[in-house]
């Protein structure tokens, strides 16, 4: 699905350069469900910025479904993101001018979709989450863990074959969060490759896989 | 797709009440002003009655007569329009009109100050008055110097009350008229038709405006637009031609629209070259100075708003939206923003409007919103918009996504 | 403190230049009002050098079109008119003048004494325009009959005049040279404004006019001063009587009084509707302001918490938010400022202004925009130190 050869990234202010990634090489399979683990400022997030296309590694390459990420160009990686990948944000990142509906239908927005089309998906992803009572109200008026499960369908409404979760139950009890493991795991049932980000032994118990980090260098 | 954009932007817009009011006050505000502005101008210079065949007519509104450095420089006088513009080829009608004087009358041991104009009969046939009783005077009692007149509204009711005016007699500038026509008040903004009364020329009280080649006198040509080349040709052989009191003296001027004109006379005082563009481009100018500092307000509050809102930056971009799909979103945003902004700011002009018309130091003023005024406040809007958008929106797409998902721009 | 902001403030730029450059241009705004209402006042306090009340122009237009048409016979006409207008009722003196106060027109030169050079006005009168108009004499007298074919012929300065082209020394009795004639000054008169109370303060020359003479420019108008509480029915009167005088001749009559309310307006409505326009203009650029430094406070609630933690008071951090802004503004502020003070420079282009009128507009655009950006920052300052330091540190 994924695939990471000898990938490193450099980041660079005026005099300190700092190196996040230093020659990773990493396979997820379709269908996987990884774990990535590692202490604080290991780098995991970077890696997961580099597989979902967020950032350009300084060295190496990303391959995608078999084919190589060669470009640099902002509207080929942003369509790439938009039909392969889906994310989910420690913080959840909801738009908090927006109704859970239409932060849900984001990702939709980007496609050729009609609005109708748009909302019936978006109702479909709620509905899968839990949440189709809750459709007009705003983020703010949300739980924590309510917030979480409308990142989840935002992330899983477009149907991506690769999902990102960057410590998804980060900031959530741990009822919460076996909640959303849930949902990211029955995604996995159903083919999604699922690449989640955590410092939890418990949550990663769940995958497949589980990569271990130690400042920028893959230890397993 | 804008559909959805509007949408968002109307939700946006609707979340952020204090944002919102303080972008579209300013808004309103400048729209406003440069609506109020607009209109004046329209006023001024648009086809208004009674000048309803501007687009079939050139005027000769200044003429010099230069030697050297020195010259004199004002508007055609009576001799010069007798000698070079009789029979121009194409030209259906000639009008000769005076600059507009203020002159008293007393009614009934109180004064009245009204502006007169004197004009020939042709006056009548290129201008499109609205008679409301009677009729203009003809070419022929401009040739008897027969003393009659045509009177505004305002002038019937402060000379004669509501009654009827036709055939009484009314006394201006020491003189005695028999009215013939009462029209409708004319704005004191158009000011080649504009005056209170209007006589014929024949009856100045000395005939010394016949040997006058600079003096304050309009000529007006109706003709066929397509003949206009031609007219303007002859005109300019004959103005070549043409042979000054002063021999060693030439005459500058040309046939033109008021707006030409303007220009000339604001550009080349010594009415020689053309700059028809140059007003134009000046008014634009003032336009833009003018909208300078509200659109260095709304550039800082959008940015303001898209430092708080790059979590949705971030979250768009990791979604797939590209930079210049963001770019369109922001762009339509602040779009919808300066519409409804002008549209407030036209409801707040109408009243400006009706407060300068009643209450206003112009005479007659009739400052009216209309099509022409309004789609000129679209296109200011639209170019208001587009001016305080493209930048915060430039900004926001650059925003790499990675940081505006930390939202720690500072 | 000061120099730790001012890195803040270095390292936000990108975000501070444009508010920056905002309230720069506030400051041109506000600059560039207060000037010309300021240079108005300024100007409405000063001496006119004559007084308007109860003087009544008559405009006189003989419908001639050239001067070679004006004759020794038009001369005595113009000569017999002006006889009989000082013999009307109520009328208690009068005279002729070419272009009288408050009328939108000038001719203007320069005069000339040795090796000094005045810039003037001109202004061309009869005898008794003194009286007239009730110009306060500063030295010498006004002229009169006993000048008539005086030569050189005779004329008088204002205040301003006499200063610019004697520096203090008498000037009566002294030749000058205006278009290649000599004149002699036979008195000074107060600083005489013309153009009117908000005009500002100019040169006049004043030459007689020798009303006998064909060779001369004939007057266009008169003035007649009426005693006070003539009604204004006596205008028609006057012309009643005056028009016989004159077949041929245009007459009208109005109050002085009206000239000046249309010089009045005509200067006070730019600047009252200028002044409208920046007041609406300045509550934008402060509820704009607002709004930027709500937010800019909003998105900061972390780094003022973490000051708090730090030991920072309430007062502490309300005083920093207010004194970064005081820096912003400053630091907008100052080459607004060098710009504004070039102006004097203009002065060698005609634009004449005093350094009094300058340096208060300069302070009145300073009060201004530093009330507005307080007035501004007051209230966001206050919401961040709202939160305790504990939760402003959780805030994202």
């Amino acid at each position: 699905m994924i695939r990471l050869e000898d990938v490193s990234k450099t980041y660079r202010t005026d005099r300190i350069e700092t190196r996040a990634l230093d020659g990773i090489r990493l396979n997820v399979d379709k269908g996987e469900f990884v774990a990535v683990m590692g202490p604080s400022g290991c780098g995991k997030t970077t890696l997961l910025n580099l597989m979902g296309l967020l950032d350009v590694p300084s060295k190496g390459r990303v391959v995608l479904d078999d084919r190589p990420v060669d470009t640099r160009r902002d509207r080929e990686l942003s369509r790439l993101r938009n039909e392969k990948v889906g994310f989910i944000f420690q913080s959840f990142h909801l738009v908090p001018d927006l109704t859970v509906l239409d932060n849900v239908e984001i990702p939709l927005l980007y496609r050729a979709i009609t609005g109708k089309e748009r909302r019936r998906m978006a109702l479909a992803a709620l509905d899968r989450v839990g949440l189709s009572s809750r459709v007009h109200h705003f983020p703010t008026q949300l739980s924590g863990g309510q917030q979480q499960r409308v990142a989840v369908a935002r992330a899983l409404v477009g149907r991506p074959q690769l999902l990102l979760a960057d410590e998804p139950t980060g900031n959530l009890d741990s009822t919460m969060g076996e909640e959303i493991l849930g949902l990211l795991a029955s995604a996995n049932g159903e083919g999604t490759t699922v690449v989640m980000v955590t410092h939890d032994p418990r949550m990663a118990e769940h995958a497949h896989r589980i990569v271990r980090l130690f400042d920028g260098r893959q230890v397993q | 797709m804008l559909r959805s954009y509007l949408k968002l932007a109307w939700k946006v817009l609707l979340r952020r009440k204090f944002f919102t009011f303080a972008s579209l006050f300013g808004v309103a505000f400048t729209l406003l002003v440069l609506t109020v502005a607009t209109a004046l101008l329209d006023n001024v210079f648009a086809p208004h009655p009674p000048e309803t065949r501007s687009a079939r007519t050139l005027g000769l509104y200044g003429l010099a007569m230069l030697n050297g450095q020195s010259g004199v420089i004002g508007n055609p006088g009576w001799a010069f329009i007798d000698r070079y513009m009789r029979d121009l080829p194409g030209a259906e009608k000639v009008a000769v009109l005076q600059q507009t004087r203020k002159v008293d009358s007393y009614v009934g041991g109180q004064k009245v100050s009204s502006w007169l104009k004197r004009t020939n009969g042709a006056f009548w046939q290129v201008l499109d008055f609205d008679f409301v009783e009677g009729q203009p005077y003809t070419e022929d009692d401009e040739r008897q110097a027969r003393p009659v007149a045509v009177i505004n509204e305002t002038t019937r009711e402060r000379f004669f009350g509501n009654g009827p005016a036709i055939g009484r007699l009314i006394e201006v500038d020491g003189q005695r008229f028999r009215v013939v026509g009462v029209v409708r008040d004319v704005s004191f903004l158009r000011v080649t038709p504009f005056a209170d009364v209007w006589v014929p020329i024949s009856t100045a009280r000395s005939d010394a405006y016949r040997r006058e080649y600079v003096a304050q006198f309009t000529a007006l040509v109706l003709a066929d637009p397509s003949r206009f080349d031609a007219l303007r040709a002859e005109f300019a052989s004959r103005l070549a031609s043409a042979k000054p009191p002063d021999p060693k003296a030439h005459f500058a001027g040309a046939l033109e629209s008021y707006f030409a004109y303007t220009s000339r006379s604001m550009f080349s005082p010594r009415q020689e070259a053309a700059h028809p563009a140059m007003l134009g481009s000046a008014l634009a100018f003032l336009a833009l100075l003018f909208m300078l500092l509200p659109a260095i307000n709304l550039v800082n509050l959008n940015l303001s708003r898209i430092l708080e809102r790059s979590g949705e930056v971030g979250v768009r971009k990791a979604f797939g939206a590209s930079s210049r799909t963001l770019i369109g979103q922001f762009v339509v945003e602040n779009l919808v923003l300066a519409f409804l902004g002008g549209a407030l700011g036209f409801v707040l002009s109408s009243v400006a409007l009706l407060i300068i018309n009643r209450w206003g130091p112009i005479p007659y003023a009739q400052l009216t919103l209309n099509l022409r005024v309004f789609l000129w406040g679209l296109l200011l809007a639209a170019a208001f918009g587009l001016l305080s958008g493209i930048y915060p929106a430039w900004r926001m797409s650059r925003l790499h996504p990675i940081e505006a998902l930390r939202g720690r721009s500072w | 403190m000061i120099r730790h902001l001012l890195k803040l403030v270095w390292h936000r730029k990108r975000s501070t230049g444009l508010l920056m450059l905002e309230i720069a241009v506030s400051f041109l705004v506000v600059f560039t009002i207060a000037l010309f209402a300021l240079r108005a006042g300024s100007n409405w306090r000063r001496p006119l050098g004559f007084e308007w009340q109860d003087v009544w122009a008559v405009e006189v237009d003989p419908n001639t079109t050239s001067d070679a048409e004006w004759g020794p016979a038009e001369a005595a006409r113009m000569r017999s008119l002006l006889a009989e207008a000082r013999g009307l009722p109520h009328v208690e003196a009068a005279a002729g003048m070419f272009i009288i106060p408050y009328e939108l027109s000038w001719a203007n030169g320069d005069v000339r004494h040795g090796q000094r050079r005045a810039e003037i006005y001109i202004d061309e009168a009869t005898d008794g325009l003194d009286a007239t108009m009730r110009m306060p004499l500063v030295a010498g007298r006004f002229f009169g009959p006993q000048d008539e074919g005086s030569n050189p012929p005779v004329a008088v300065l204002n205040r301003r005049l006499a200063r610019e082209l004697f520096d203090g020394a008498d000037a009566v009795g002294q030749v000058v040279n205006w278009a290649e004639h000599d004149y002699r000054v036979v008195g000074v008169v107060e600083d005489l404004r013309q153009a009117g109370e908000l005009s500002s303060p100019a040169n006049h020359f004043i030459v007689r006019m020798a009303s006998g003479d064909a060779k001369s420019r004939p007057p266009r108008q008169l003035l007649l001063r009426v005693a006070p509480g003539t009604p204004a029915t006596f205008e028609q009167e006057v012309l009643t009587r005056l028009a016989p005088v004159v077949p041929g001749w245009s007459l009208g009559v109005q109050p002085l009084s009206h000239l000046r309310h249309t010089r009045l307006q005509l200067s006070l409505v730019p600047l009252l509707a200028g002044g409208v326009v920046a007041g609406f203009l300045l509550l934008m650029v402060g509820l704009g302001l607002l709004g930027v430094l709500w937010q800019n406070v909003t998105r900061r609630t972390r780094e003022l918490g973490l000051r708090r933690a730090a030991g920072a008071s309430r007062a502490a951090v309300h005083r920093q938010v207010l004194l970064e802004l005081v820096l912003i503004t400053s630091l907008a502020v100052a080459p607004a400022l060098l710009l504004v003070l070039q102006l004097p420079l203009l002065s060698s282009l005609g634009f004449t202004l005093e350094p009094g009128v300058l340096v208060a507009a300069v302070v009145t655009a300073l009060l201004v925009i530093y009330a507005l950006a307080m007035l501004c920052g007051f209230y966001p300052s206050r919401m961040a130190t709202r939160l305790p330091p504990a939760e402003a540190l959780r805030w994202e």
